[in-house]
């Protein structure tokens, strides 16, 4: 027999002053299980708290009913002092007769029956409970960061940093990013390569990180706290610890000119075996083994290795496969920009001097093809005069991107600026539909661009680029004089918008993280929750959520370390135990429950008779992953998943008690 | 073993009914209302219009759960069998919800349960749905009003899950 | 029909022989030549059992979910468009793997009436059909193995038959009028569950029906118990149900169930455009959602 005990709390005069609470407690008396109900003045004070634990231990309760304020005031308080006395926590009840009924309502009489009605309620309630143990799952502190740019970068300093282990996979052969390849950053003007060489450094000699480049994540189980991480590190044909980055090797191949160099978007060439940029992290070349002739031609040119000193060229090395054990991951996989030639009327690809901003960024940058004169590809004359094109992809629905890349207007004016500052007397246009400037010293930024350095701002749209006598001519529209407008310019410069990075989604799909409809990752809550994925144990960082500046990718960076760090403070991660669970006998696999769960915490599990042959496939709740919400339950036909702490039974007796 | 001592329990509360004098009784005129909602937002908006001590009508029973994700339409079906002359489920506004996508497919389930209950011949003006974040204490106190106003002047149902 | 059938035959005997599978499930000839059973082969030799014609009636796909035959394995099925679906739910649904199944479809002129059968009837017209096979938009299945085309002409649709005419009538009535329709109709339900256990997509071992802690659903025979059990039959279906009507075709007592699942498929693709069975890679319209979903009947 269930052994209720009942309490009616007063609460001075805020209860009593409305609700009979006499009555309430009488009434709660006559319910079925119910062994004492009493009243008292102020059930949070520790006299108060004494009764409760006294009717606990003196009449041996399986249950209390406290009438009082809302469970969100004091439900804390009342479990702590079951658990004293050896009550599962889980078995008190809270029937909130203050916020939703004694401060409420005036009439005693409508507010007492009330107040009878939710306690019957949690009375039959809490008979049903079943006892609820808190999840305790093991932690393996060490982290993984997915990402080598500057907010996976700065996230694997600081967890490193915080004492915790880290390991950093990048997919290209040296970290960086794509901060490594601009050149001055807006809107302070420091040098990109300055600011970011010394952190690849310090990631490189930090004794709490094992980088991985020019590697890929191939599989990730597991869940928060004990994530088992699959990683591919590609065959870079060169025995890594042998390697001192001398160049012999790149020096004496003989693929000088056929290859684009990723590093200077194409602006430049480089050989087979490279290293992409000069500053590379680890400054360890690698072998393109798409163009290398060792590979293409059969083995006969090996005239690296020839040139190698320490003889760390290995052609037969293979692609290897490590698994590593991690508590923590954090996606920061970075974006990619659009495809310029998806504007044919801009002429990307047809004219040689219409060129993207990140190329533009080469050609300024001092370690660029050009060694950062700024000289024009078609025929590395100098430009006068350059024709800036903003929202190239961005908030434009018809490409398939309406949202606004949010760094294009400032690296435009930054790059006029620059612009202005390296070839004296020259001249920029700026095309854009509005200026975006909010962070700290951005408008005043733009603003010196148009009024110190001459740059002149056109509000519209280009609507055709073609070259004439050697000048393209861009044709547009200045919406703001109502003319069209057409100017000879030795250059044009594309601002195209950000996407995700190519192949994110499969890392999303792997991590069991969720994303928009474009592709970048959505968090666990947008305002509350920024640094999370909606699955636990998976933070993430950078342009991977969406497009933000070079300081908000950094803050992005250290928040993932930050809650990293705090998970791992504690000895086990710790969750409430009112989740769900899955009545296996019965689950049929249907697995709606599974598209439901924001939280992929439900996964497939083969249920097998002696001999290891599969019988059925059933819903498995990770109890470290699920969050407790129920969707599920919902999703179920045959109600083989429930929610502890609200059972179905539950629901249903609370309907019952509230029969009229 | 457990849930046979649960019903033997009921038993004696059907006995024991007569002698509450809590609403259970046949004396209440009073149409009852059960409300079905979310810990996050409208629980919490409940509490708010309680701390600022806005009146509302007494007629609405709140049922929490975790999330409106939770609140299975039978559950409303099971409200109208046990004499509720209106069912409100209520939680957190769309992009709000805590666990990021249940008042999502809530919405969804109760779209198409509305047009199931009322293809039945229910009233749909009988099941009432809002989002209520915790700082709308002063919207639950117009929904809970608005909706007992409306549930007074609806005639007696006769529909097929108000039979008893 | 003799090319159909000789088709039909050659292709179920070849997957027997080469063992690509173990069993097939074809409709064949019953006693009463103008009703047609279900056969299940797995000898090639019996392959010439089976046959289709308008009188091919049952959706077979009902037989996937029984542990009888799943314990074959890799099996062949005989299906119709409107069966086929079920096939591509089932999938979709988990509860059949593509690898595992054979989808012999049969190209579909429409299913004579069964009560009208019975009384002679063998031609396939507007008027002798389902109102399914009037609606219907997949005479050819969306996805098969192996296609049988039909060398019947199409019927004609001229019109002024319109499938499912009462879901009309009834949106036009009052709630009240509904209300009486539908008390007068689940009245006579005896809660014989053979709605569900004919529906090839109620395929839970353990029913909520018979689940007791809590009770779902009365379990007597009365009004609300009825009403109950006919609101959680068509709300577990909605957004699944593939009209083959079975359901209805099974009820001893006739309650026109279609009306109930034709209007909430079309309510389903009316607020979600969504219809079930066409894709098994589909996301079911009740495992995701849309932020920009309908909104308007929210507070």
């Amino acid at each position: 027999m269930a052994r209720i005990g009942v309490f009616v709390c007063w609460c001075g005069s805020n209860i009593a002053g409305t609700v009979d609470v006499k009555r309430v407690a009488e009434e709660a008396a006559k319910i079925p299980g119910v062994v004492e109900a009493v009243d008292y003045k102020y059930m949070c004070s520790d006299p108060g708290q004494n009764t409760l634990r006294k009717m606990i231990k003196d009449k041996n309760l399986t249950g209390v009913v406290l009438a009082a304020c809302s469970p969100h005031m004091h439900e804390n308080t009342f479990r702590k002092a079951a658990v004293k006395e050896g009550l599962n926590p889980y078995f008190i009840e809270i029937a909130n007769i203050r916020e939703q009924v004694s401060w409420v309502h005036e009439d005693k009489e409508k507010a007492t029956a009330k107040a009878i009605d939710l306690l019957k309620m949690m009375v039959e309630k809490v008979k049903r409970n079943k006892p609820i143990e808190d999840v305790r799952v093991p932690l393996t502190k060490k982290a993984l960061v997915v990402g080598g740019g500057i907010s996976g970068i700065q996230a694997a300093l600081d967890i490193a940093n915080g004492g915790v282990e880290v390991i950093l996979v990048e997919k290209e052969p040296s970290i960086g990013g794509k901060m490594i390849q601009l050149d001055e950053t807006f809107p302070t003007l420091d040098c990109s390569s300055c600011i970011m060489t010394p952190k690849m450094v310090e990631v490189y000699q930090h004794p709490n990180i094992k980088l991985y480049t020019y590697s890929e994540l191939e599989d990730v189980s597991g869940y928060i706290g004990n994530f088992n991480v699959k990683i591919k590190k590609k065959a870079r044909s060169i025995v890594e610890k042998d390697c001192t980055g001398c160049g012999d090797c790149w020096n004496a191949c003989p693929m000088h000119k056929n290859v684009k160099s990723e590093f200077n978007v194409n602006l430049s060439e480089r050989t087979a075996i490279y290293v992409p940029f000069p500053q590379a992290v680890p400054l360890i070349p690698v072998i393109d083994r798409s163009v290398c002739l060792h590979y293409k031609k059969g083995g006969k040119c090996q005239k690296c290795y020839d040139a190698c000193g320490p003889k760390c060229i290995d052609f037969d090395l293979q692609d290897e496969i490590i698994e590593e054990k991690v508590g923590a991951i954090v996606a920061a996989t970075g974006y990619d920009l659009m495809e310029n030639s998806l504007y044919g009327e801009y002429g990307y690809g047809q004219f040689k001097d219409v060129i993207s901003g990140l190329q533009f960024e080469r050609l300024l940058s001092a370690s660029g093809p050009t060694e950062g004169v700024v000289k024009r590809p078609s025929d590395g004359k100098t430009p006068e005069t350059i024709v800036f094109i903003q929202c190239v992809g961005s908030r434009d629905p018809e490409k398939g991107v309406p949202y606004c890349s949010k760094v294009c207007c400032m690296y435009t004016a930054k790059h006029a600026k620059l612009f202005a500052h390296k070839v004296h007397g020259s001249q920029s246009y700026v095309f854009y539909i509005d200026i975006r400037a909010t962070s700290k010293g951005y408008e005043e930024f733009v603003r010196s661009t148009m009024e110190n350095d001459g740059a002149i701002y056109l509000r519209g749209r280009v609507s055709k680029i073609y070259e004439d006598n050697g000048k393209l001519i861009v044709k547009g529209a200045d919406t703001l004089s109502g003319n069209q407008v057409e100017i000879a310019a030795d250059m044009v410069v594309l601002a195209t918008g950000v996407i995700p990075k190519k192949g994110s989604d499969k890392i999303a799909q792997m991590l069991g993280i969720s994303y928009d409809k474009y592709g970048f990752y959505t968090e666990s809550h947008p305002k509350l929750r920024p640094a999370e994925s909606s699955t636990a144990g998976i933070y993430l960082a950078g342009m991977a959520q969406g497009p933000r500046d070079i300081p908000e990718s950094v803050v992005s960076g250290s928040a993932a370390a930050s809650k990293i760090l705090g998970l791992f403070s504690k000895s086990e991660y710790e969750v409430e135990g009112t989740i769900a669970s899955v009545n296996k006998t019965t689950c049929v696999g249907c697995f709606y429950c599974k598209r439901v769960c924001a939280y992929s915490a439900i996964s497939k599990e083969e249920v097998k008779d002696r001999n290891g042959n599969v019988l059925k496939v059933v819903a498995n709740v990770n109890s470290g992953l699920c969050a407790g919400c129920g969707a599920c339950v919902n999703a179920c036909f045959s109600k083989s998943i429930d929610l502890k702490g609200y059972l179905d039974e539950q629901i249903f007796a609370e309907i019952k008690s509230l029969a009229v | 073993m457990e849930n046979n001592r649960v019903e033997e329990d009921d038993k004696n509360a059907q006995n024991d009914k007569g002698n509450l004098s809590g609403s259970g009784s046949a004396k209440e005129k009073e149409p009852r209302i059960i409300a079905f909602v979310c810990n996050w937002c409208t629980y919490n908006g409940a509490d708010l219009a309680g701390t600022s001590r806005m009146k509302y009508a007494e007629n609405v029973r709140v049922i929490k759960l975790p999330c409106t994700g939770r609140i299975d339409p039978l559950f409303v079906v099971e409200a109208f069998k046990k004499g509720a002359k209106g069912v409100l489920v209520s939680g957190c506004h769309p992009g709000d919800c805590h666990y990021t996508s249940g008042n999502y497919h809530s919405r969804r389930k109760y779209t198409a349960f509305r047009d199931l209950l009322s293809y039945f011949g229910v009233d749909t003006n009988r099941v009432e749905f809002s989002w209520i974040s915790a700082s709308e204490g002063n919207k639950w106190v117009s929904v809970i009003n608005d909706f007992t106003n409306k549930i007074k002047s609806l005639p007696d149902s006769s529909d097929i899950f108000s039979k008893q | 029909m003799e090319k159909m059938n000789d088709k039909l035959q050659n292709t179920a005997k070849e997957l027997l022989e080469s063992k690509e599978v173990n069993l097939i499930i074809g409709f064949a000839k019953g006693s009463n030549p103008l009703r047609m059973r279900s056969v299940f082969i797995t000898d090639p030799k019996d392959a010439y059992k089976i046959s289709f014609n308008a009188h091919c009636v049952q959706d077979l796909a009902v037989f996937l979910k029984k542990p009888e035959v799943k314990k074959f394995g890799k099996i062949g099925i005989v299906v119709k468009g409107c069966d086929e679906k079920a096939v591509n739910t089932l999938i979709q649904e988990y509860q059949l793997s593509r690898d595992n199944i054979k989808i012999i479809g049969v190209e579909c002129r429409g299913a004579i009436k069964q009560n009208l059968a019975d009384r002679g009837e063998d031609s396939v017209k507007q008027s002798t059909v389902y109102d399914k096979c009037l609606a219907c938009e997949v005479h050819t299945p969306l996805l098969y193995d192996y296609l049988v085309e039909s060398d019947e002409p199409a019927f004609e649709i001229t019109g002024d038959v319109k499938p499912y005419a009462k879901i009309e009538e009834l949106d036009a009535m009052s709630v009240e009028d509904r209300n009486m329709f539908w008390q007068k109709e689940f009245e006579k339900c005896i809660k014989c569950y053979a709605c569900r256990q004919a529906c090839p997509l109620c395929y839970c071992t353990r029913c909520i029906v018979e689940k007791n802690t809590p009770q779902w659903i009365e379990t007597n025979i009365e009004e609300t118990g009825n009403a109950q059990w006919n609101m959680i039959r068509a709300y577990h279906l909605s957004g699944r149900c593939i009209g083959c009507g079975e359901c209805e075709r099974a009820c001893p007592v006739n309650i026109p169930l279609m009306l109930v699942n034709e209007k909430m498929a079309r309510d389903v693709f009316e607020k979600f455009g969504y219809k079930s069975g066409l894709d098994i890679n589909a996301k079911p319209v009740f495992g995701t959602f849309d932020a920009n979903d309908f909104n308007e009947f929210i507070k």
